[in-house]
């Protein structure tokens, strides 16, 4: 382990990795599985179009999420700009300040407005408080009206979704949840999210728990919404003809189809994974200070999927930006979601109405790292990125140093 | 030839001529042993998605062969045009030009963008917009000439570029029908601010699903490259409202093996096209659309122009075909003008694409389709003429 500040990759010491730990999940099926499953694919000689893989799939997904509706998609970004469309939200809709910016992008490309709420900083998420006021200056600024909010399942943790529900249903709003991170978690013994608001959407991208290396569920027990959706989806897998605004493409292919499949029969090993890199990562963490792995609040079982560490950098010596850095030097691949909060970030800056202070989000973004967890990341190799943040604790002024000057001196 | 054509036609109480139906679909396969190396590179590194190594050789050889300087590689033809035309429209103008009788979803993709559909005439001989239909709707609201070439043949690309240029209002195409084909000398691909192409199993190369856009200007490219991660540049900065439309790595692998067979695919199109032309030849009433050579086609489908002549509808002739498990369809039929929507779409008479929506129908091709199919199908066809009272009689 570094023992002096000269060990460090940013003082040009040797990194700790020599070959990268990747950030994500990126669990992947075996390659024996992956062949086989290919070589019957390409026999059977269906590529797309809601082929028999991805039809499997979704009463997989059904089942597993425990609703009506389970619909496979491109991604998730293009899921919630068809979701958006199809649940018939209109004018502005509401969303996390910290989030990820496909969401707002969705928003965007959907014809439809963001309003950002403030999160807690303790649990990342919209509260009964924050949900209050982003209403409150929505109403106060002569906008188009609010008819709807997208909350999200962040870190494989759950959204307050009694105390949002209740100020929600008082303003009418549909409510969605972007619960990219969330596939499997249970909020209680057996139900796992999937099932609330008017849709959920899942991410199948390859840093998450469930991957089809692109691709994305919308999940629902609102057999109207799920109607629209396979309208405006594609051509294919329509079993109801209903008219809508326009349609998209937001079609998964059997090759996706077919990583998921395979995702699902390993899902149980991989959450055990999951958790076992946690305990590594919360032994060898507990006693360095300033450092706060958070808490899976508000559910029975998280999956897992996210390592989030919160950095107070008074008590730790470093923020949490040098630390990735320091990181990152060593071979460590560390996750910075999600900062800049998207009411940062043009267009939305340049819209006078997103100028409201958001202190919370403010401090999650600047505070917030994420460390690797998944297929690519053994027990072993957390313990010994946990022993590297403790070190760097240690040496934090000399590494602050080298910072600054590399800072200073970019070309160097 | 099998029994089954001795028997009476499928709408008339037959046995249907084919088993497994034949469509209007490429679905080409590539080698599967090298689609499975292809994999090992992505495999090998664990690197699934987000512009790996397989995307990035698939970027390198599509610009190979279309001959232009920049690929960037989307998760379909929809969201390629649709990031491109974002990013090419003048701001302020909300109008974009394009034809009625084109790609069925064109005027539900431009309204994400979000623009205002105006519609252009096409030409009668050709089906192919031209600077003159272009022309006759141009007005200061449009911000976008929006190229799109028939199924059959080509578009003059280079006429729209000069018209375009001349008029001061940026031009892309969307090329999915003429991927492989060239217009005076120049490949498709290089015209225009950009191309986009399609992947989709359907088109001439199969990468499951899986779109890209072409083109010379570096910035763009540079532009398009981020947009299709949300927007964010190198530097981790938002810049572009993008949307996440990442091709995954097994997408790019099985679209590499495709396309190293390509010439393949074209020769195999080209026989079928053969077979088509020949048993139509004494075929009264049916008009097969030639391809013709000056456009180095890629004798991807078979349209037939139903004349005067021919005693059935188009409508009725479709019948027949589907009762004999041929996937035969209209030629983008309803015109896009004629259908309802939720969005604003402008346009005028536009009546030269009312008739030609109702003339032109797609034959079963695609390497599910053989040569014998062909004769087949022709010899059904023939066989409805023949008895084309009592086929009418039973589809009244």
């Amino acid at each position: 382990m570094k023992r002096r500040p000269e060990d460090f990759a940013v003082n040009g010491g040797r990194p700790l990795f020599e070959d990268p730990v990747p950030f994500g999940q990126l669990y992947f099926p075996s390659w024996e599985r992956y062949e086989n499953d290919m070589r019957a694919l390409w026999a059977r000689g269906w590529y797309t179009n809601h082929g028999p893989l991805l039809q499997l799939f979704e009463e997989r997904l059904a089942d597993f999420f425990g609703v009506r509706h389970a619909i496979v998609s491109t991604n998730e970004a293009i899921a919630l700009s068809i979701l958006l469309k199809a649940s018939g939200i209109r004018g502005r809709v509401v969303l996390p300040a910290f989030c990820s910016v496909g969401t707002a992008r969705a928003v965007t490309w959907a014809g439809l407005e963001p309003v950002f709420a403030d999160v807690d900083p303790l649990t990342h998420h919209v509260s009964r408080r924050t949900l209050r006021d982003a209403l409150e200056s929505a109403g106060d600024d002569h906008g188009p009206p609010v008819s709807g909010a997208v909350f999200a399942n962040l870190w494989g943790t759950a959204a307050p979704r009694d105390e949002l529900e209740e100020v929600t249903r008082a303003h009418g709003l549909t409510v969605l949840y972007d619960s990219a991170h969330g596939a499997g978690t249970e909020v209680t013994p057996g139900i796992r999210l999937g099932r609330f608001g008017g849709a959920e959407v899942f991410s199948f991208h390859a840093s998450n728990v469930l991957s089809c290396a692109e691709g994305a569920a919308v999940t629902t027990d609102d057999d109207d919404i799920a109607d629209r959706y396979r309208n405006m989806r594609c051509g294919y897998g329509i079993p109801r003809r209903v008219p809508v605004p326009t349609t998209s493409n937001g079609r998964a292919s059997e090759a996706q189809a077919l990583l998921g499949l395979a995702a699902l029969d390993s899902f149980d090993e991989h959450v055990t994974h999951n958790h076992a890199v946690h305990l590594a990562y919360t032994d060898s963490l507990h006693d360095v200070p300033g450092v706060t792995l958070l808490e899976g609040r508000g559910v029975h079982r998280s999956n897992g999927s996210y390592v989030v560490a919160m950095v107070d950098a008074a008590q730790y010596g470093m923020t949490a930006d040098e630390l990735a850095r320091v990181l990152h030097a060593e071979g460590v691949g560390v996750g910075r979601y999600f900062g800049p909060g998207a009411h940062h970030l043009p267009p939305y800056v340049q819209d006078p109405t997103h100028r409201r202070p958001l202190a919370g989000a403010d401090e999650v973004s600047a505070n917030v790292v994420q460390l690797p967890v998944g297929g690519r990341t053994a027990g072993p190799v957390a313990q010994m990125i946990a022993e590297l943040v403790a070190c760097a604790s240690r040496h934090a002024p000399a590494l602050r140093r080298q910072l600054d000057d590399a800072s200073a001196n970019p070309g160097k | 030839m099998p029994e089954d054509l001795e028997g009476p036609l499928a709408v008339l109480g037959g046995r249907p001529a084919f088993d497994v139906p034949r469509s209007t679909a490429a679905l080409p396969t590539p080698d599967l042993e090298e689609f499975l190396r292809n994999s090992r590179t992505f495999f090998d590194i664990g690197r699934y998605t987000d512009s790996g190594p397989t995307v990035r050789r698939l970027e390198a050889a599509l610009a190979e062969f279309h001959q232009v300087e920049h690929v960037v590689a989307v998760s379909g033809g929809f969201w390629a045009v649709a990031l491109t035309a974002r990013l090419v429209a003048t701001s302020g103008r909300p109008e974009v030009v394009f034809p009625s009788l084109t790609y069925r979803r064109l005027a539900d993709l431009v309204s994400w963008v979000p623009l205002i559909p105006r519609f252009c005439e096409v030409d009668a001989a050709t089906l192919a917009m031209t600077v003159e239909t272009v022309d006759a709707v141009m007005n200061d609201n449009v911000g976008l000439i929006l190229g799109v070439h028939p199924i059959v043949g080509c578009a003059d690309s280079a006429r729209l570029e000069a018209y375009a240029d001349r008029v001061g209002v940026p031009i892309m195409f969307d090329s999915v029908e003429s991927t492989y084909e060239s217009i005076g000398g120049r490949r498709v691909g290089g015209f225009g601010q950009a191309e986009c192409f399609s992947l989709h199993a359907s088109k001439l190369v199969n990468g499951f699903e899986g779109g890209y856009v072409t083109t010379n200007d570096a910035q763009l490219a540079e532009r398009l490259r981020r947009a299709r991660g949300q927007g964010f540049n190198n530097e981790g900065d938002l810049e572009e409202v993008g949307i996440n439309a990442t091709m995954p790595e097994v997408h790019a692998a099985a679209s590499l093996a495709c396309l190293a067979r390509v010439d393949d695919i074209v020769e195999t199109n080209r026989a079928l096209y053969e077979a088509y032309e020949d048993a139509l030849s004494g075929v009264q009433g049916l008009r097969l659309l030639p391809f013709d050579i000056r456009f180095r086609p890629s004798y991807k489908v078979i349209v037939v122009e139903v004349t005067e002549v021919w005693p059935l509808s188009r409508e009725e002739t479709l019948a027949v075909l589907h009762a004999e498990g041929v996937l035969a369809r209209p030629y983008y039929s309803p015109a896009l003008h004629q259908k309802a929507t939720g969005y604003e779409m402008r346009f005028g008479d536009l009546s030269l694409t009312d008739r030609l929506s109702e003339r032109f129908l797609l034959l079963a091709c695609g390497e599910r389709t053989t040569p014998d199919d062909a004769r087949r199908v022709v010899s059904l066809l023939v066989s409805a003429a023949d008895n084309a009272e009592q086929v009418k009689k039973a589809l009244a």
